[in-house]
Order: structure tokens, then sequence, then C-alpha cells
């Protein structure tokens, strides 16, 4: 009996210790182009990685020019290997100062919006 | 704050809680006379009926409600527009949550079938293998709540793991107070009923033992996965629901203990339970019944809250 309380006792601290962190609103972790970030050129895409993972169908990535015009291409997707991270497809961008405007729905379907700039100066 | 989702979600959890706890009830805590069901416990067997069949269609229509406001949610449209399938569709179809979503009304259905067809029709379908099984179905759905809750986007296997067996737990106790509330509403009307309260209550002590034991290693788990100190208890939104519902927990706890340290005692097997003993049982069933349903509404709120970060 002794025995297996103490069994069940370290299972129990087992799972304390690996069950992670929860935070269940998805939120920016970092990007690139980074946030705030100056870039010589972008590399066709604006990829953002998230804390949590997020449902594809729901969140979006918008890239919008100075005069407020949407410059990406496409819908936003979600990375095959990691459902945290999103990215969209961008054309080769002139210089000067660009806007992304991003909506995440977490797997636990909470909703999170955000949005940041970046500088293209070649 | 979204009350419709509040209302969708504190029902579900209230109805699946009840409907497991039912099963629950019939499978391991009545009294059995040859595998079926005793002639005594007929009254009390037509009231569980009602009450799962209840249980079964708030299940059904709160799972629902809420598809309708999450969808509401996701494309940003008002609640009125949201159940048309060009907006429910995507939810349903492409997200994580629709698809458990379809399978816990899948199962929900499955249950108030059973309920419907088997229970209404025939005793010896109220077997214990049976109600075992149903009670599984019931477990399993309720399982399934944690594939959309914030265990679900933690991405932490051990963390799922622990929620999975909290919210099976649950649906034995506080599940279970339900249909023995029933059973001692049933037992003041019936001197049959009334000679089977001490066996029924000492078997449910004995299962609730195990499952408050359960429930609260794995509320220990699920709280430090989501707060990353002590602090955050009563400094964030979250911790302070979570402290809420720390404390009607306890309360819960105190009328369960007095249930077990002063009522069971002074209840003698085969003899009609005392009159001031058996008030106090059902008083204090009634009061845990009353605790159980507001922990279902602080649940339902902390489900809807971001964890501290």
């Amino acid at each position: 009996m002794k025995s297996a309380l103490r069994q069940l006792l370290a299972i129990f601290v087992v799972l304390i210790a690996v069950s992670g962190r929860a935070h269940a609103h998805a939120f920016l972790d970092h990007a690139d182009p980074a946030v705030g970030g100056k870039v010589a050129h972008t590399a066709g895409q604006v990829r953002i990685w998230f804390s949590e993972n997020l449902e594809a169908a729901f969140s979006s990535i918008k890239v919008l020019d100075s005069a407020k015009h949407e410059v990406q291409q496409g819908k936003a997707q979600l990375d095959k290997a990691n459902r945290a991270l999103l990215a969209v497809t961008i054309p080769a961008l002139p210089a000067g100062t660009y806007k992304v405007v991003w909506r995440a729905v977490s797997t636990d379907t909470h909703i999170t919006n955000g949005d940041f700039t970046f500088t293209v100066a070649p | 704050m979204n009350i419709p989702l509040v209302v969708a979600r504190g029902v579900q959890y209230l109805s699946s809680w009840v409907m497991a706890g039912g099963f629950a009830f019939l499978a391991f805590v009545l009294p059995r006379d040859r595998g079926g069901p005793t002639a005594a416990t007929g009254s009390f067997l037509r009231w569980l009926r009602i009450c799962l069949a209840a249980s079964a269609v708030l299940s059904i229509a709160s799972a629902t409600l809420w598809s309708c406001c999450e969808s509401a949610a996701m494309n940003d449209l008002p609640i009125g527009d949201a159940w048309h399938w060009d907006a429910m569709g995507p939810v349903l179809q492409e997200t994580n949550f629709g698809h458990i979503c379809l399978v816990r009304i899948g199962l929900e259905m499955v249950l108030a079938g059973f309920v419907a067809v088997v229970c209404l029709s025939s005793k010896a379908a109220l077997s214990r293998p049976v109600a075992a099984a149903a009670w599984l179905v019931a477990s399993v759905d309720l399982a399934a709540l944690a594939q959309i809750g914030h265990a679900a986007a933690s991405r932490s296997t051990a963390f799922v793991a622990s929620d999975i067996v909290h919210l099976v737990a649950s649906g034995v106790w506080p599940g279970s107070l339900v249909p023995l509330l029933l059973f001692l509403v049933a037992a003041t009307k019936s001197r049959d009923l009334l000679l089977d309260v001490p066996i029924v209550t000492c078997r449910f002590s004995n299962l609730s033992l195990f499952v408050v034991a359960t429930l609260t290693a794995s509320g220990l788990i699920n709280a430090t996965s989501v707060l990353p100190s002590v602090g955050a208890l009563w400094h964030t939104r979250y911790g302070v629901f979570l402290l809420i519902k720390l404390a009607l927990f306890l309360l819960m706890l105190l009328f369960a203990a007095l249930n077990l340290l002063r009522v069971t005692p002074n209840l003698a097997f085969g003899e009609e339970p005392n009159g001031g003993i058996f008030a106090a049982l059902r008083r204090n069933v009634s009061c845990e019944v009353v605790i159980g349903i507001a922990i279902a509404g602080v649940v339902a709120m902390l489900g809807m809250t971001a964890p501290p970060r």
C-alpha cells in the first residue's frame, strides 16, 4: 500500500514537472521580417511565429503599404510542420514602411489581433 | 462578456456531468438484486430517467449554441447570422473545435438514444455492464472537452492527460450528486428505498473519496500548467476565477466531510435512518448540488479567460 502511494506520488510530481505552460491566447512570439525591423529586401514571405497552435481557416495576415493598400498575395497559410507558424507570400517590395496586421485563432478558439511595422530600405 | 457563450459552456459542463454521474451512479453505487435493480428502486429510476433525458437534450442544445457562439466570434458576425452554413460550415469542417464538437454531439446523440430507447423501455437494460458502458461513452464525451480547452493549446501531453482525468473524475463527483439527491428524495416516500439509504451512502462515500483525491491531484497539475506563479492567483482575472472555484470546491468538501464523519457513522445497514440524520444527509447533499452548479458557471468563465502569461 505504502509503495503504491509512493509510486502515485512520483507520477504526480513527474506530471507537474512535464506539464508545460498554457497561454491559451496566441501571442506573437517573433516574426520575419522582425517587429519594427529594417530589411534590405524581403524574402518573399512575411512569417509570424505564435505562442500557440492556430486554426488556419480563421487566422490571417495582411501586409499594407503606406497608402494602406494590401500587398500580400493570397491567404496566409499555416506551416505543415509547425501549426504555430503563419506565413503569407509578398512580392518584392519597393522601399518604404509596411504594416503587418494579423489575426490569430488558437486551437482552443481564443482570438487575438495585433499589428507591427517593418521597413524596406535597400 | 459573451453571455450566450457563458450560458452554453456552463450548461454543457453541467449536463455532461449529470449524464456521466447518472450512469456512474447506476453502475457503481445503486444496490443490485441478481444483476438488475431492486424492485424498491423503481420510483427513483423514473426520476433518474427524466433527469438523464433532460441532461441529454440540454447537452445537445448547449453544444449547438456553443458552436454558434464560436462561429459568430471566428467569422466576426452577430450570433443571429452565425448559424448559417456559410459561416458554420468552415468552423465545423476546418477547425479542431468543429471536429471535436461534431464528435461530442454524436456521442451525446448516442447517449440520448440510449436513454430514450433502452432505459425507458427495458428494466434488464439497466444491468450494471450496460450502465457502465453508457458511463464510458459519457466519460469520453467529457474527456473530449480537454481537446478544445486550454490544455489543447498548450501542446503539452501531460497537461492534456491531466485535464482528461480531471474532466472524467468530475463526471463521477460532483456528477453523481444529482442522482444521489434524487435517490434521497425518492426515499422520503418509500420505506423500501429508505432501507437502502445506508448502503447507497456508504458506497457513494467510498467512490467519492477516490474521485476527490483524483480531482485534487489533477487540479493541481492543471493549475501549475496555467499559472506562472502563486501570486497570479490574486493578481490576474484568471487566478481570481480559479480561487473562486477552489473556494467552492473546498465548501463542497466541507459538506461531503460532514456526511462522511457525522452522518455515515450513524447509519446502520438494513435499518431506516433516524429522521434527523436523514434530514441532515439530504440537506448536505442539496448544498453540494447547489455549489456544483455554481462551479459549472465558474468553469465556463475560466475556459473563456486567458491564463496569465
